[in-house]
């Protein structure tokens, strides 16, 4: 049933990237270019946090998740070096090609070389042993 | 306009409903991390993704008609940068965007003005150069 759940999740998580125009890298650059300003996005921003603000609040008023025991939420509350270096990093990323892991995934249906290996290189990086140089 | 907060909308309907089912956080660059071989509810969420972008592309194709208009070098330096950047701060747009703002969590909202910011930058700089 969780499988089910996922799967059904992620089906609708890619039409609203898709609808949303947030899987077009040029948007998202347009979006992030202050000086030729392309508001399009922050409305699918805006729209997404305000609409799972309302959800949330409803769904943390139970003990647990339907299918689970328990929720499974991050339990890290400082603001450390990591979480700065890697946001800088990861905006930095983003700003340059407009894309980012979740629209980058759809896009895998375009076939197109570059987006293979974007997940690529993407998908190593993530997956790479933490290596002994914490930050 | 409309479609940009219909679209919004339904991200933020599919990350409740995974929060409500399964308590999991729908973020993808956490979800691309642990995700492994077999039936596990990861790689179920990314052949979701999948299924629905391939339906979509074959019934509506012009919503996929625009190009990926990047060079070789912006497509490995911006995948590596996505990498190590979300495998560091622990989340990306949907993961601490979509999700974190929504749970109140004050790294996800840190996380969000500092990525925003820096990808400000770098969209502006080289919209300015070109």
């Amino acid at each position: 049933m969780k499988n089910l759940s996922a799967f059904i999740t992620g089906s609708i998580f890619a039409i609203g990237l898709i609808i949303s125009t947030m899987v077009n890298p040029k948007k998202v650059k347009g979006f992030l270019n202050a000086l030729d300003w392309d508001p399009t996005l922050a409305f699918v921003m805006g729209s997404a946090v305000i609409t799972n603000l309302t959800l949330f609040y409803f769904i943390f008023k139970r003990k647990k998740p339907m299918l689970d025991k328990e929720f499974h939420l991050p339990s890290k509350m400082l603001i450390d070096k990591r979480l700065i270096i890697g946001s800088v990093l990861f905006g930095a990323g983003w700003g340059l090609s407009g894309l980012c892991p979740g629209p980058a995934l759809v896009n895998i249906v375009k076939l197109d070389p570059k987006i293979i290996v974007f997940i690529l290189i993407m998908t190593i990086c993530l997956k790479f042993k933490r290596t002994r140089h914490h930050l | 306009m409309v479609n940009a907060i219909i679209g919004g909308y339904l991200i933020a309907v599919a990350a409740s409903f995974l929060m409500f089912t399964t308590g999991n956080i729908a973020g993808f660059s956490g979800i691309i991390k642990r995700v492994k071989l077999g039936l596990n509810w990861r790689l179920s969420f990314i052949l979701g993704l999948l299924t629905s972008s391939t339906v979509t592309l074959l019934i509506k194709p012009e919503l996929f008609s625009y190009s990926i208009d990047l060079s070789w070098p912006v497509i490995i330096i911006s995948a590596l940068l996505v990498g190590i950047g979300t495998r560091l701060s622990n989340g990306c747009t949907s993961g601490h965007g979509v999700c974190g703002l929504a749970r109140l969590s004050k790294r996800s909202l840190y996380s969000v003005l500092i990525f925003m910011l820096s990808g400000a930058v770098v969209a502006t700089t080289i919209g300015a150069i070109k």
